[in-house]
């Protein structure tokens, strides 16, 4: 077990950022013979763990045992910072949407021993980052398998577009999605997780799985049981786990064993493992 | 440049090792060369990046730095506590071309540096495997061990410190052992095998008479041996002057970023 914070500083944001990295090593106290260990080892599957709004990339692993869950699945864990820009090219601020499709993953594939395919690529993360999990899958469905999305801020955009919510009041999301003089400008775009939906099976797009976690008394079950519902409409099916539980770490913690659970049952289903 | 801050479940050590690596900015289309880069006595893994710029020069030379911790281990398996020997010789290597597969292997992009007890340590790694290390730099180095040992270093020790007598146990414990190097080091030499040899040793270093000691038998085994003097003490205020001249010494081609 190894446990990294990468620090660099990437064009497409212009910002220093940092990424913290779980590689799983199977390495125990007493192992002895470490290039055999080490040299038989395969390129490692990757979930790409998105915090939410106001965390950054030490949450997941701070606050949650992802890293027990890591060494116990073997998967590498990727958790990167976004700082509050719902994983966007910010109307106001850094290209992060561009970083997250491209310069990250580059990076990352390029220095670790991690794989590209995307049968051994997963993505996941809560509130802002589990809309921004959904919104990445949709974006590039080729390079991810599967997509858990928990406690997901899914109505975020449409409540900009509407002037209602939450996202309304925070000057945040004006950063983000701009269009203040016509906030309906922003549907339609690559931040609209419904229209990405609809884009890719209009165009008959081969999607990851896909798996909501929210809890009954989290502010984000409405708009989660509302895209479920769209999805099911458009023949998309989505798997569905909840607990009693509101929007915070107590339910995340019942809800990060389930995404390696849903990641493990879809590559038993699908012949991989 | 990039900077990674790692540790990983050692099961050499049978604990956690930190690790510190600076990578360069370039992407890794083609391997970095990297230099595995040690602490001294009673410091960590984070002294060489506190002390120096050793994170902007590298990066000018597209080259990548370890910077792992060593504890007071002087890289011995030690007499009375960790088997350092085993984390370092093996099991970092290993981890690390597994975790970091950008790194180059190739023996001519792999060189070893460090600073007191880590010159020491940076001089055994690459005199134990010749095979895949190609230089060696040591600042301020803890160089003739048996001498150290021994007591006969003129360093101001007369006795063994208590640090040293946990790592090593004794001179005649280490001669003509993996922890002799100026031993290993004519032994490559007939081979026609040694690394590349260079130090630094200020003036007014408490070891400045053991490091000429050493270079002189390093000379005598017909080493190709860089020696340098400054005027300074066992500190970085001196070492970190040279920094930079160890790394052109190591001959990396500047400017690929």
């Amino acid at each position: 077990m190894a446990v990294m914070t990468l620090r660099f500083n990437p064009k497409t944001i212009g910002l220093a950022t940092q990424v913290r990295i779980i590689i799983p090593t199977g390495v125990h106290p007493q192992d002895a013979d470490f290039e055999k260990i080490y040299s038989g080892k395969k390129e490692l599957p990757v979930l790409w763990l998105l915090h939410g709004g106001s965390d950054n990339y030490a949450d997941w692993h701070d606050c949650t045992p992802v890293q027990v869950l890591a060494d116990k699945y073997n998967y590498a864990v990727v958790m990167p910072d976004a700082q509050m820009s719902s994983y966007a090219n910010m109307a106001h601020g850094p290209n992060w949407r561009d970083y997250f499709q491209t310069e990250l993953p580059e990076y990352i594939y390029s220095h670790f021993p991690f794989s590209r395919k995307r049968e051994d690529n997963f993505i996941s993360g809560m509130s802002m980052g589990g809309a921004g999990a959904l919104k990445l899958s949709l974006l590039d469905p080729d390079k991810y398998s599967t997509c858990v999305a928990i406690s997901s801020g899914v109505e975020v955009v449409r409540n900009y577009a509407k002037g209602v919510g939450r996202a309304t009041i925070h000057t945040s999301f004006h950063n983000i999605y701009g269009h203040e003089d016509d906030p309906t400008g922003v549907l339609g775009t690559e931040e609209d997780i419904y229209w990405l939906l609809e884009q890719n099976v209009k165009n008959g797009t081969k999607l990851p799985r896909f798996a909501f976690c929210v809890g009954l008394e989290d502010f984000t079950r409405a708009g989660n049981i509302e895209f479920r519902d769209f999805a099911e409409s458009l023949g998309v099916h989505i798997d569905w786990y909840e607990e009693h539980g509101m929007h915070d770490w107590d339910s995340w913690n019942l809800y990060i064993p389930k995404v390696f659970e849903f990641i493990s049952r879809y590559r038993k289903e699908d012949g991989i493992d | 440049m990039a900077l990674l801050e790692m540790d990983f479940r050692s099961g050499a050590l049978g604990f956690h090792e930190e690790v510190i690596v600076s990578l360069p900015d370039r992407p890794a289309t083609k391997p970095y060369p990297v230099l595995w880069l040690f602490h001294g006595a009673n410091q960590d893994c984070t002294e060489w990046l506190r002390l120096t710029s050793i994170d902007r020069y590298a990066n000018n030379r597209g080259l990548a730095v370890i910077m792992p911790a060593m504890s007071n281990g002087h890289g011995q398996n030690m007499v009375n506590g960790t088997n350092y020997w085993d984390m370092v010789n093996s099991e970092l290597p290993a981890a690390m071309h597994y975790m970091l597969p950008c790194l180059s292997k190739d023996r001519n992009e792999n060189y070893t540096g460090g600073a007191s007890m880590g010159g020491y340590v940076a001089y055994k790694l690459a005199l134990n495997n010749p095979d895949k290390y190609c230089a060696a730099g040591a600042f301020g180095g803890a160089l003739d061990i048996i001498s150290i040992l021994s007591g006969t270093a003129n360093d101001g020790n007369t006795g063994l410190s208590p640090t040293f007598a946990h790592a090593f146990g004794s001179a005649d414990h280490i001669r003509e052992t993996d922890g002799d190097i100026i031993w290993l080091a004519s032994n490559l030499v007939r081979e026609g095998k040694c690394p590349r040899l260079w130090s630094l040793v200020g003036n007014k270093d408490f070891g400045y008479q053991q490091v000429c000691g050493a270079i002189k038998k390093f000379k005598a085994a017909g080493c190709d041996m860089t020696d340098l003097y400054g005027e300074g003490g066992h500190s970085f205020d001196l070492w970190d002057k040279y920094v930079e001249n160890f790394l052109d010494w190591l001959d990396i081609p500047k400017g690929v970023n």
